[in-house]
């Protein structure tokens, strides 16, 4: 006993000899390993030095008990950084036996705002577009702003300043990942051009080229402003028949003590080429671009005969054909084509012959044939000629390889038909198709995920897609690093064997969903729109669904969802979101005449001011609700408004709008002051279609009318009007603003009922139908029907009027319809129909946006439904001019009434910004 | 024995306390080790410190002749970068064979000696399967360079004839040795000229593809 006490003792010293040596002398890595598995005591996590919080520490895949090794450490690190949350990672490492690590995590940082301070006479803002590397919003680094410098400073060449100092100041908002950074610019030389030389054989008078040139001797030294010179002079030996002129800067020779610069600018024009198309008028401007490059001259001319040929088809001469040759003369080319153009028709319909598999229509459909037809204008001749390639690849996609296609046109009256005659060939089919390697999933439930089928048409590119389907349905499933591969092998004449190998992944689970960067936005407002939850298969198609939802809420300039392993078959899911701009207020002043204006000269108008001003809160407490306070004032109207938007009511999935307004407004009849609140749901309905509803009250006060008191129902008193309304909307314009294809259809009922006390009892309908159409490929045709009915009392503030530049364009606003016999003013009506017909076209080539229109407006409004009438349909046309906007096109308009009541032959004259709706 | 021991524990305990760091205080408290960083961000990918320790320990990646612990890590991490540029360019990534995998990992082991291979697995808390992401990124990345310069190099007579005179020649009389005519060694010259193009052809696109890609080096965390 004694003994072997003896002989612990002198274990335990030896231990401590060895565990001294251990503190003062580096053990190897090995023996450190010998001594056993370190085992983790804690985890620290720290975010730019401060404790990080709960979510962020969940995100450490590493914790305490767990075994220690650099490899964990590593794998828990790497992890952290696909978040896409830290720029900078660290571990620390502190014991050996006993470890606690502390994960030092940088925030990623942004840039707020950037600014470039400079001296007097460098465009400062002109630099800062050139800026790449740094953009607001976007990521901030050091490297960045390195990149950043030598951005600014190849601008600052290219703007003529050279060595200049670029001090970049990088500051950090205070409480928050943001930077603001400035670049300060001083300095640097700019050269002022001592001499310009045109070198080589120029072929054209020097003189005549440096007179094009906006750099000359004695001015500064711009390269931007050279390279605009250089691509000036290209177009111009273009156009003077030298597609290939080569122009470069040959030399730039600088003088850094009398800060000069001497250029040359070499120019070789190469071959001269003149396009001789005799028997139609080309656009040269349409063959040049071929023979700008050396090419092969038979593909050229080739090329060149399509062009002259397509052109000519596109202007409906569909029987052109052309001779072409190249004949070479003294010093240049000369590209000939002899045309024989033939007649121009109008081919309105296109018949298809011999087809067994598709239907007529369905052929149609695949080709999407609708929308390469315009009114009057019919099919473009030039796109017929393409149809019997794209045929016959709608073909090819249904297993015909060798469909064969013949365009031939047939006359019928003074117009052409196109007929397509289709020799379908023979359709190669599927023969077997089978999914191998398949655990999770049961055969029927992949072979339904995909288009090919046995029997089926079998096209090698459809398998492609096949091999995308199924891979998307495992991700959908939550299965990951599935890999799928396909076989396709003859199984007799045109029959083929389809396997498909599956080697599924490993399906994942979320386990843990973080949220970062919502410091408003409540947490529950977030949930609301996640479709996927701690403990469900980490399906692709809902986490992407997720990301929708968010960004619908409108409130994040950015939402980023990572899914970082876990194990193989558990992830996080790290939803990063960046919240936008919460604060919007807008003010805006502007002058309104009080009638339509009577001429152009302003002191002949009565012009009084007009404003608006607004103040939007974004997210409103967390809520992602929306609040906007809008008000308007003028001589004519005075307006407050109060609006809360919500995509949900009570929890429900509707986009919601409370209203609440106080107004004042004086038409021609009659001035009202009211107030009023509503509550409207929209609904999307799917296949373009929206629903919308609002419940309405109002009270109503008349402050001064116009017309006789028995034409009111109520005047001097309040009048209240409670209202449920319901609408359905279908919107298929190309673009709501400027449309110039599609139709838009409404139609709504409001339903006024006596609730609440309220003095209102009557029904209106209003049913709207717009359509853009194309005409002749350059003109656009629009056509607004409006039919308006009401039954019951109707206060006269409830009414249908029109009149004005969005209604009839023959009478100004609102005096359109039955009017009060003693002062003839109008009363307003329970019955309308209006129509309004506008064609436009394009003023000059130059400024597409500038547009010219011709008009025509039918419509009335009735006193009742019995006394519509379409004989009492009042007329007006007129012409105006158009120039487009991002907020529609700003129109002026004049119009003229077929039979003005009085007599009046004057245009009315209407300045508008929008479309007539 | 007792006393022999307690002596030698207290000659031991002297010799440590007057030379080792501590000598005359107590203690300070253990700096913590920085086990992991950042080394470098290639197109938003991380190599992290543990990634270059693991490449220069295990040999994975040629880190040239210096010496110099700081200019070799940097070497390796060069290395590194360049196979993750090079994969990037490729975008698709096609699967690597396990089997070569499998060669390279026992290559690997044989290398180092069972013994040794163990010590270091175990220094880095590693299992042998953990390197396998390591040498399939080596050889995806090898196999999409040897894709693009598989036609290798075209050389011509001329430069053969001169790389003979200027160079064979000379080396061969450095070594004692009379050169054999150029007509025996003409395909061996050839081979030697055609991988040197090769390497520097590999070299230069890998510099002109690097300069593509978004890089971001930390040299702090290297030298930690």
């Amino acid at each position: 006993m004694r003994k072997s006490g003896c002989a612990s003792k002198a274990g335990f010293l030896a231990f401590l000899l060895a565990g001294a040596g251990a503190v003062f002398l580096p053990a190897p890595a090995a023996a450190r390993a010998d001594a056993g598995p370190a085992i983790i005591s804690s985890v620290q996590v720290r975010v730019d030095g401060e404790p990080a919080g709960p979510d962020l520490v969940n995100l450490v895949t590493i914790v305490p008990g767990e075994s220690y090794s650099v490899m964990a450490a590593d794998a828990a690190a790497k992890r952290l950084f696909q978040s896409g949350l830290f720029s900078d990672i660290q571990v620390l490492k502190e014991g050996e036996a006993d470890v606690r690590l502390t994960f030092l995590l940088t925030r990623k940082l942004r840039v707020r705002k950037i600014m470039v301070s400079a001296e007097k006479g460098i465009a400062a803002k002109k630099i800062k577009d050139e800026l790449y590397a740094l953009r607001p919003d976007g990521e901030y680094t050091a490297d960045r702003v390195r990149r950043a410098v030598a951005e600014l400073d190849a601008a600052l060449k290219k703007d003529g300043l050279y060595r200049a100092s670029i001090e970049p100041r990088s500051l950090r908002v205070k409480g928050s990942p943001l930077m603001d950074v400035e670049f300060a610019i001083a300095s640097g030389t700019r050269y002022t051009v001592a001499g310009l030389e045109i070198s080589g054989e120029p072929g054209l008078p020097a003189a005549d080229l440096k007179k094009r040139m906006e750099t000359r001797p004695g001015r500064t030294y711009v390269p931007s402003v050279l390279e605009a010179d250089i691509g000036r002079l290209k177009e111009y030996y273009g156009g003077a028949g030298y597609p290939r002129a080569e122009i470069v800067l040959e030399r730039e020779a600088f003088d850094d003590r009398a800060s000069t610069v001497a250029l040359a600018v070499h120019v070789a024009p190469r071959e001269r080429f003149r396009f001789v198309i005799r028997g139609a008028k080309v656009p040269e401007d349409i063959l040049r671009p071929i023979w700008e490059e050396r090419i092969f001259e038979d593909w050229g001319l080739a090329q060149s005969e399509a062009r002259v040929l397509t052109y000519l088809r596109g202007q409906g001469y569909i029987f052109a054909t052309a001779k072409s040759s190249i004949e070479r003369a003294a010093g240049e080319i000369r590209i000939v084509h002899e045309v024989n153009r033939g007649r121009a028709y109008k081919i309105y319909d296109a018949l298809f012959e011999g087809l067994r598999y598709f239907t007529p229509d369905a052929l149609k459909r695949e080709l999407g044939f609708e929308r390469a037809t315009s009114l009057f204008g019919g099919l473009d001749g030039a796109k017929l000629f393409e149809m019997p390639g794209q045929i016959a690849r709608v073909y090819e996609t249904a297993g015909f390889l060798s469909t064969r296609v013949d365009l031939s046109f047939r006359q019928i009256g003074p117009d052409m038909t196109a007929i397509f005659t289709v020799d379908e060939g023979p359709q190669q089919t599927v023969a077997r198709l089978t999914i191998a390697g398949a655990a999770l999933f049961d055969d029927a439930t992949l072979k339904g995920q995909i288009a090919s089928k046995a029997g089926g048409p079998f096209y090698q590119p459809n398998i492609r897609k096949d091999i995308d389907r199924l891979e998307s349905f495992y991700l959908n499933q939550g299965v990951r690093g599935t890999g799928v591969t396909a076989a396709a092998s003859p199984a007799g004449e045109r029959l083929f064997d389809v396997d498909f190998t599956v080697a599924e992944g490993r399906r994942v689970k979320i386990v843990r969903i973080v949220v970062t960067g919502g410091a408003v936005t409540r947490r529950g407002t977030i949930d609301r729109e996640l479709k996927v939850a701690e403990g469900d298969w980490a399906r692709s198609d809902r986490i992407l669904e997720s990301k929708r939802g968010l960004e619908k809420l409108g409130v994040f300039a950015e939402v980023k969802i990572e899914e970082i392993p876990v194990t193989a078959e558990t992830e996080n899911l790290v939803i990063n979101l960046r919240e936008g701009e919460r604060y919007y207020v807008g003010a805006g002043v502007g002058l309104e005449t009080k009638t339509e204006p009577q001429s152009f000269a302003l002191w002949d108008n009565a012009i009084g001011p007009r404003g608006t001003a607004e103040f939007i809160m974004g997210n409103v407490l967390g809520r992602a609700a929306q609040l906007s306070l809008v008000s308007q004032f003028s001589l004519q109207e005075k307006r407050a408004v109060a609006s809360w938007e919500n995509r949900y009511l009570f929890g429900m999935p509707l986009q919601t709008t409370f209203n609440a307004w106080l107004e004042r407004e004086a038409l021609v009849s009659y001035g009202y002051d009211q107030r009023g609140v509503s509550l409207s749901g929209v609904k999307a309905l799917g296949g373009d279609w929206v629903a919308l509803t609002t419940l309405r009250w109002t009270s109503t006060t008349l402050y001064f009318l116009d017309v006789a008191e028995n034409e009111v129902d109520r005047q001097q008193y309040p009048f209240s009007v409670t209202s449920i309304s319901g609408s359905l909307i279908q919107d298929r314009r190309d673009d709501s603003f400027n449309p110039g294809r599609g139709t838009f259809f409404s139609a709504m009922a409001e339903w006024a009922y006596p609730l609440f006390q309220a003095e209102s009892n009557f029904l209106k309908l209003f049913v709207k139908y717009q359509r853009y159409m194309p005409v002749f490929r350059t003109l656009t045709f629009s056509l607004t029907g409006r039919l308006g009915a009401a039954m019951g009392a109707i206060p006269i503030h409830e009414r249908f009027f029109a009149g004005g530049s969005n209604t009839f364009r023959g009478e100004p606003f609102d005096r359109l319809g039955p009017k009060d016999s003693v002062s003839g003013m109008p009363v307003g009506g329970k019955a309308m129909l209006l129509f309004n017909f506008e064609l436009s076209f394009p003023l000059f080539a130059s400024a597409p946006a500038l547009t010219g229109a011709v008009f025509y407006d039918k419509g009335n409004v009735f006193y009742s439904r019995k006394e519509v009438s379409l004989a009492q349909l009042e007329d007006a046309f007129g012409v105006g001019v158009r120039y487009r906007t991002p907020l529609g096109p700003l129109r002026i308009d004049f119009g003229w009434n077929v039979r003005p009541p009085t007599g009046r032959k004057q245009p009315i004259i209407f300045l508008t910004i929008g479309n007539v709706f | 024995m007792r006393r022999r021991v307690l002596g030698a524990a207290a000659i031991l305990l002297g010799g440590l306390a007057a030379f080792g760091p501590a000598a005359g205080r107590s203690a300070p408290p253990q700096k913590p080790e920085v086990v992991d960083c950042l080394a470098a961000i290639v197109n938003g990918r991380p190599i992290t410190l543990a990634d270059v320790r693991i490449a220069e320990i295990f040999g994975l990646v040629d880190a040239g002749p210096s010496t110099v612990p700081e200019a070799r890590r940097r070497a390796v991490l060069d290395r590194l970068i360049d196979r993750k540029v090079v994969i990037d360019l490729a975008r698709e990534r096609t699967p690597v064979d396990p089997e070569k995998v499998a060669q390279e990992l026992g290559r690997l082991l044989t290398r180092l000696g069972r013994d040794e291979a163990k010590a270091r697995l175990a220094s880095f808390g590693l299992e042998v399967e953990d390197l396998r992401p390591y040498i399939e990124e080596a050889i995806l990345s090898e196999t999409i360079v040897a894709g693009r310069f598989v036609h290798g190099a075209a050389v011509s007579l001329q430069e053969i004839e001169t790389y003979y005179a200027e160079t064979f020649v000379p080396a061969q009389a450095k070594l004692g040795r009379t050169a054999p005519p150029l007509i025996d060694v003409l395909d061996s010259l050839e081979a030697e000229i055609k991988a040197a193009k090769v390497e520097s052809q590999v070299a230069l696109w890998i510099k002109n593809i690097r300069q593509q890609a978004e890089i971001e080096i930390r040299p702090d965390c290297l030298n930690k």
